[in-house]
């Protein structure tokens, strides 16, 4: 299993009574795990609170982010509802990915661009391509902005609480495919699957083997 | 037939919290593949739940949603960035069935081989305790049989993916090198 499909979902709820104001940003992979953990979760990290620490990339891996997303709407009373443009942004060690067209700083890729989930009512206005890359001994994280509705406790809405989830589709290449993929990468090519299994059928076909 | 699309799907109203052994629960064993055979996995999904808010107020009891993992022999193969225990994909990504209200956001991509003498499962992992709510999963994949398994990990050597129109091109390859038609 060298080249996997793989998922991470984090969740933003406010786990006290009161909110998490606009502006707020969390590192939803690096911040700790959440204090209450329900009793199912049992030996899983809780994958709501987040992993308790930055995400580094061994030597011997090769990451491929395809596809990043988070909640493009949050209830602000009630059962009234507004577009929330809270962001998710991409960062490569001290690095973040997305920028302003003059170099400045930037919250990202809003939710109601890039939805988490897909539905009729919001749809994809952007995907990512080309591909982001992480490369061994990088570190990787994902960054939210609360936009400008808070996120409220139940307390606050009366039987509700709003719920931010943020979401990043990656492809983990490890062993031999990492190596291929530092490969691809020193020779222009984007590193896809396909391409993956195009340089290994070349390099069988140069070894006149079938 | 020596390939054939297959589709497999699980349903529950039980309330229990936890996961689902999906394949054991409703077969009675485990899946086996067998020295004949070649599985890919294409696709799966379980039911989505809402992901903007929710009406359970206590730490924690929003994760209330199904998620799907395969298992191949004792490997989970969905794992957290940092290599921990995951619970899946969730049915939000997912979502079985599909309709407007859900879309597909996590594609298979590549997809999962099942090798000759592998085990295989689907777990489902349920969430909070809710009686009466039906929680669905399904897995589609391709069984390759007989011949076509043997093509199937020739192509998995070669490092050719293991689809049928590559079968199929190695099937047309193997005539032409014979010079028959």
């Amino acid at each position: 299993m060298a080249m996997r499909a793989q998922f991470f979902e984090g969740t933003i709820a406010n786990p006290v009574d009161g909110t998490i104001p606009p502006g707020t940003t969390i590192n939803l992979m690096g911040r700790t795990p959440a204090d209450a953990a329900p009793a199912y979760s049992g030996l899983l990290t809780d994958y709501r609170g987040g992993l308790g620490r930055i995400q580094f990339t061994k030597a011997t891996e090769f990451l491929v982010v395809e596809h990043i997303g988070s909640s493009p709407q949050t209830v602000v009373s009630g059962t009234t509802s507004i577009y929330n443009p809270g962001s998710v942004q991409v960062k490569i060690n001290t690095t973040e990915y997305f920028l302003n067209p003059d170099g400045s700083r930037h919250t990202g890729i809003p939710g109601i661009a890039a939805p988490y989930p897909r539905s009729t009512t919001f749809q994809d206005a952007f995907s990512l391509n080309p591909d982001v890359y992480v490369l061994p001994g990088q570190n990787w994280e994902l960054i939210y902005t609360v936009g400008d509705a808070s996120i409220y406790h139940a307390t606050t809405t009366g039987t509700l609480r709003h719920v931010i989830r943020v979401v990043a589709k990656y492809t983990l290449y490890d062993g031999t495919d990492a190596v291929i993929a530092n490969k691809l990468l020193e020779m222009g090519i984007s590193v896809k699957p396909a391409n993956i299994d195009w340089y290994k059928r070349m390099l069988i076909e140069q070894k006149g083997g079938q | 037939m020596a390939m054939r699309a297959q589709f497999f799907s699980y349903e529950t109203t039980t309330g229990t919290e936890g996961t689902i052994n999906v394949m054991q629960t409703q077969l009675g064993r485990i899946q086996f593949t067998k020295a004949t055979e070649f599985i890919v996995i294409d696709d799966i999904g379980c039911t989505p739940i809402n992901t903007f808010m929710s009406s359970l107020a206590t730490v924690g009891m929003f994760f209330d949603d199904p998620y799907v993992q395969v298992k191949i022999n004792t490997t989970e193969y969905f794992l957290n960035p940092d290599g921990s225990q995951s619970y899946g994909i969730p049915g939000r990504a997912v979502p079985y069935p599909r309709s407007n209200t859900f879309y597909q956001t996590f594609f298979l991509d590549p997809e999962v081989y099942v090798l000759p003498g592998q085990n295989w499962e689907i777990l489902l992992w349920l969430g909070a305790a809710e009686d009466g709510v039906t929680k669905r999963c399904f897995v589609k994949y391709v069984l390759y049989d007989g011949t076509d398994a043997v093509i199937a990990n020739k192509l998995l050597e070669m490092g050719i993916a293991v689809k049928p129109q590559n079968i199929d091109w190695y099937k047309r390859m193997l005539i032409e090198q014979k010079g028959g038609a």
